[in-house]
């Protein structure tokens, strides 16, 4: 009985030590660490210009943290760019397929065929999973909180070279520079190199994983004018604490083609309540957001939201947006909510407060993820209408047709003036309904063998004919 | 095209040579042409007002313009006489005289000004005929008289390479209702507004337009339609259409979709939501084969300035009747043309707000996607200035001010002047930005 006691305290002594010494020891630190991050790489697919349906593959290298022993891989959402639903806006991918043919190489050199298996837009990460791992359970950082860490404290990045150096490990010591709290956490590190690439390993005092490195990039993306720059100046390494992808580790993005569940929505197009606006209102807050326009079905639509309305508190916790640069903040708000969460809005409509319950709903798909048809001998890709597109040219929902997603210049449908935006809405006078009736009606037109195919179209709220010669 | 151009300039020499022998030499009816039109020919310069970053400019121009009534007025271009403040032309005699605008026209790029002539010391003027450009010939030969670049009273000479040019609505090549007159004489900026001339000295067009980084390509607008608007600008200002609201593709596509040759006609490919067409139950895909007992063509795209132009000189508000031919049956559509809903003023500059605006156009009300056609468009915004603090843009469209509707310029000069006469301190204004709504508010300094 007193020798097991002794044993276990013993035990707790030595498992004490050895953190002891790991913590003084950054060699330690990187020979426990180096098996946790692989090399991943894939070829990213850029459409050629030249024809319909055809790839150029241009091979990709980024770093990868093995995150579970069953050989899961966490890697930067930017190796997949598409947008995966009408909130998360990866930007224009009109030229960009999907990356393809992923390989991991471990720390001992062996190199692994993997599938893509989702990402997560908000928290910037993305997953593959080795498609068939080694028996043996694979080494993986375990992610811990990062309460604890504090502006001073060391870390530890463990990183990958770049081609020219054989994609060789490097592990740099450094400190925490500055925490910033808001629109979300977030470490600094003054380091005038740039980042190795995206998805860096990042480790604490005591060689504990507690967050990736981020690229160097103004948060968000998307557009930036030149004087928000100034403050995502990539003098700092930005890393991403573990709290931004700890749960998605445990249940990772599944992409799905159909029915792909988006971020948590509210449907509305918005606007900062700037102090001139809250005057001018008589609304009593420090901030807020103001509706432009409720998009029609959705969950604003629904709670009874409109146009006009400020938005002042989501949950009891008061908005102090006062800036449009900074509506980020509020979309980062409500996409961190379950797809299917309830929230309380407090507004105010023409000066009187409200109170809204809004039932929030999954962020429709956008255009990028939509069912495609590809036309090659034609020079044309048209796909699925998706609500972006209805809400973007303010069409009715029940607008039927398909969207016009590539035109070749030099092909029939680039010669007859098709462009790339325009919903087809009919096909030799008869409607379209949907993809597949548009692909049915295309496949008897040019079976019919006449000299040419009419199509109707519309442009924002133009309409108009596109004749394609099929000779 | 070489091989010609070396016989014209072979008959020049000769005319050159042997010019005394014979009176109908080429360079003797050179001469004669240019003395009968360079007399009337003015060199225009008007002094703009433009408004870069909302700070009021000034600015001169030089084009040119041509004389062609004893009462002085002169024919020049829209883009010529367009925001001038004061209009200096010196006339071939190097007399320099001021003239006012009678009024101009955009969509054809024509203007008329009117020399003052009470400051002349000559008792008349010297004008020119107008000649007839449906009788021109593709190879024809034409002199370009005009101040290219500045240098005024300059001639060139080229010949008439296209009858029929046609632009699609596109950038500064706006010019829905005629084709152009193509020509290798030599036009650069300072020939708009001057005459093109045939041999006889008959002024066939109105010179306009070349193209940037091109070589030998001048553009001229045909002198029967300048006639025809600059009659209406003298007797009105402006120059008023009707409007349906339809636009129309080649009909010779959907010929050859349906694989009959025997139809005729103009193909309606669009019809505007608030236009007179919508409401009369016409639709797109039908074919118009005449308004109003006129037979309309709309084979090639060549074709389609000829019918707006059809429908834009309908009478207003009187209903007209359109024969048409649907899915192989034939109707008749009552439509009630109203008059075109979109007028081109002068900038307003509403300086105390630190902006200015002006009227919106089609692109605009397309571009926006607009319900109606109210609105007016924010084109310059002075740095630090209220409208700026208020973060204006131009490109915006102000649709309502304190929640008052914004139809047009004279609705915002009015709410303008109202607001400023008194002490209330903001300017609430709802916005189309790219073409979705926006609010913003501008607070007015209170008045010491």
């Amino acid at each position: 009985m007193a020798m097991k006691a002794l044993k276990s305290v013993l035990a707790v002594v030595f498992l004490a030590l050895v953190f002891q010494l790991h913590a003084g020891n950054p060699e330690g630190i990187f020979e426990t660490a180096r098996p946790w991050v692989c090399q991943v790489s894939y070829y990213k697919n850029v459409a050629t210009q030249a024809k319909i349906g055809s790839y150029i593959k241009i091979k990709q290298h980024r770093i990868g943290v093995v995150v579970n022993p069953e050989g899961l891989v966490m890697v930067s959402s930017d190796v997949y760019p598409l947008s995966l639903d009408i909130m998360s806006g990866g930007g224009v991918s009109f030229f960009s397929g999907e990356p393809s043919d992923f390989k991991v190489m471990l720390w001992n050199g062996k190199e692994y065929p993997a599938r893509f298996i989702g990402k997560d837009d908000l928290a910037r990460v993305a997953f593959i999973q080795i498609s068939e791992p080694p028996d043996s359970s694979l080494p993986y950082a375990a992610f811990v909180p990062t309460d604890s860490v504090t502006v001073g404290q060391r870390i530890y990045l463990l990183e990958l070279l770049g081609e020219g150096y054989n994609f060789e490990p490097i592990f740099t010591p450094v400190r925490v520079n500055a925490i910033i709290h808001s629109p979300r956490k977030k470490f600094l590190v003054n380091d005038m190199r740039t980042a190795l690439s995206a998805g860096g390993l990042v480790l604490n005092s005591k060689g504990q994983p507690i967050g990736v490195t981020l690229q160097a990039a103004a948060d968000g993306g998307g557009f930036q004018s030149s004087m928000d720059f100034e403050e995502y100046r990539p003098d700092y390494l930005e890393i991403a604490p573990s709290e931004w992808f700890q749960a998605l580790i445990q249940h990772p993005p599944v992409l799905v083609k159909t029915g792909y569940q988006g971020k948590a929505w509210l449907g509305i197009r918005m606007q900062a309540l700037t102090p001139e606006l809250a005057e001018y209102w008589h609304v009593p807050a420090e901030g807020g957001v103001v509706i432009d326009q409720v998009f029609p079905d959705s969950p604003a639509e629904k709670a009874g939201l409109k146009s006009g309305d400020a938005i002042v508190a989501v949950n009891n916790n008061p908005l102090t947006i006062k800036r449009d640069e900074d509506l980020n903040r509020f979309r980062e708000l409500i996409a961190q909510q379950k797809p299917d969460a309830r929230i309380t809005l407090k507004l105010y409509r023409q000066g009187k407060p409200l109170i809204k319950k809004v039932q929030l709903r999954s962020a429709p798909p956008a255009i990028d993820l939509a069912a495609k048809y590809q036309l090659a001998q034609l020079g044309m890709e048209v796909r699925e209408l998706t609500r972006d597109i209805l809400y973007d040219y303010m069409l009715p929902l029940d607008t039927r047709g398909v969207y016009v997603y590539q035109v070749d210049r030099a092909s029939p449908a680039g010669l007859a003036g098709l462009e790339i935006g325009s919903i087809i809405t009919h096909v030799n006078g008869q409607p379209v309904k949907d993809l597949a009736d548009f692909r049915q009606k295309m496949e008897q037109a040019l079976q019919n063998g006449g000299k040419k195919i009419m199509l109707q179209i519309q442009q924002r709220r133009q309409t108009a004919f596109v004749f394609l010669d099929i000779k | 095209m070489r091989t010609s151009a070396l016989v014209i300039l072979i008959t020049t020499l000769v005319g050159l040579v042997h010019g005394q022998d014979s009176p109908t030499t080429l360079q003797e009816q050179i001469y004669q042409a240019r003395d009968r039109v360079l007399p009337a020919l003015v060199h225009v310069e008007p002094v703009k007002k433009v408004y870069t970053k909302g700070e009021k400019q000034h600015t001169l121009v030089t084009g040119s313009g041509v004389i062609f009534s004893p009462e002085g007025y002169v024919i020049t271009n829209h883009h010529v006489a367009e925001n001038a403040e004061k209009v200096w032309c010196t006339l071939s005699n190097k007399e320099r005289i001021t003239a006012t605008v009678v009024g101009s026209d955009p969509s054809t790029d024509i203007a008329v000004l009117k020399l003052n002539l009470d400051e002349l010391k000559a008792p008349e003027v010297p004008f020119v005929k107008l000649g007839n450009s449906d009788s021109l010939e593709v190879g024809q030969l034409v002199l370009a008289l005009g101040s290219p670049l500045g240098l005024s009273r300059s001639v060139s000479m080229g010949v008439i390479s296209s009858i029929d040019r046609y632009f699609p609505e596109s950038g500064s090549m706006l010019s829905p209702y005629n084709l152009w007159i193509q020509t290798d004489a030599a036009i650069n900026p300072g020939n708009s507004g001057g005459p093109l001339i045939n041999l006889k000295g008959e002024v066939v067009g109105i010179n306009a337009r070349a193209v940037f980084l091109a070589e030998n390509l001048g553009f001229a607008i045909p002198i029967n339609l300048v006639k025809e608007i600059a009659q209406k600008i003298i007797n009105g200002r402006f120059v008023k259409r009707a409007w349906l609201g339809l636009e129309f593709h080649p009909l010779k596509d959907f010929k050859e979709y349906l694989g009959d040759s025997s139809l005729s006609g103009a193909l309606v490919a669009h019809i505007d939501q608030n236009s007179p067409a919508r409401k009369s139950g016409l639709a797109v895909g039908d074919v118009i084969q005449k308004i109003n007992q006129i037979p309309i063509h709309a084979e090639y795209e060549e074709d389609l300035p000829q019918v707006r132009k059809i429908i834009a000189d309908l009478p207003v508000n009187q209903p007209a009747k359109l024969s048409i031919w649907r899915q192989g049956k034939k109707k008749t559509i009552t439509v009630t043309p109203v008059p075109e809903p979109f007028v081109e003023e002068p900038e307003f500059e509403a300086s105390r707000w630190g902006m200015v605006v002006k009227n919106i156009t089609w692109n605009l009300y397309r571009y926006h996607m607009l319900p109606d056609f109210y609105g007016v468009l924010v084109t310059s915004v002075k740095s630090g200035d209220l409208a700026d603090q208020a973060n204006l843009q131009s490109g915006d469209v102000i649709r309502k001010i304190n929640g008052r509707l914004i139809r047009n310029l004279s609705d915002f000069r009015q709410v303008y002047f109202d607001l400023e006469s008194r002490d209330s301190e903001m300017v609430f204004l709802e916005l189309r930005r790219n073409g979705h709504r926006y609010f913003t508010v501008m607070r007015k300094p209170l008045t010491p």
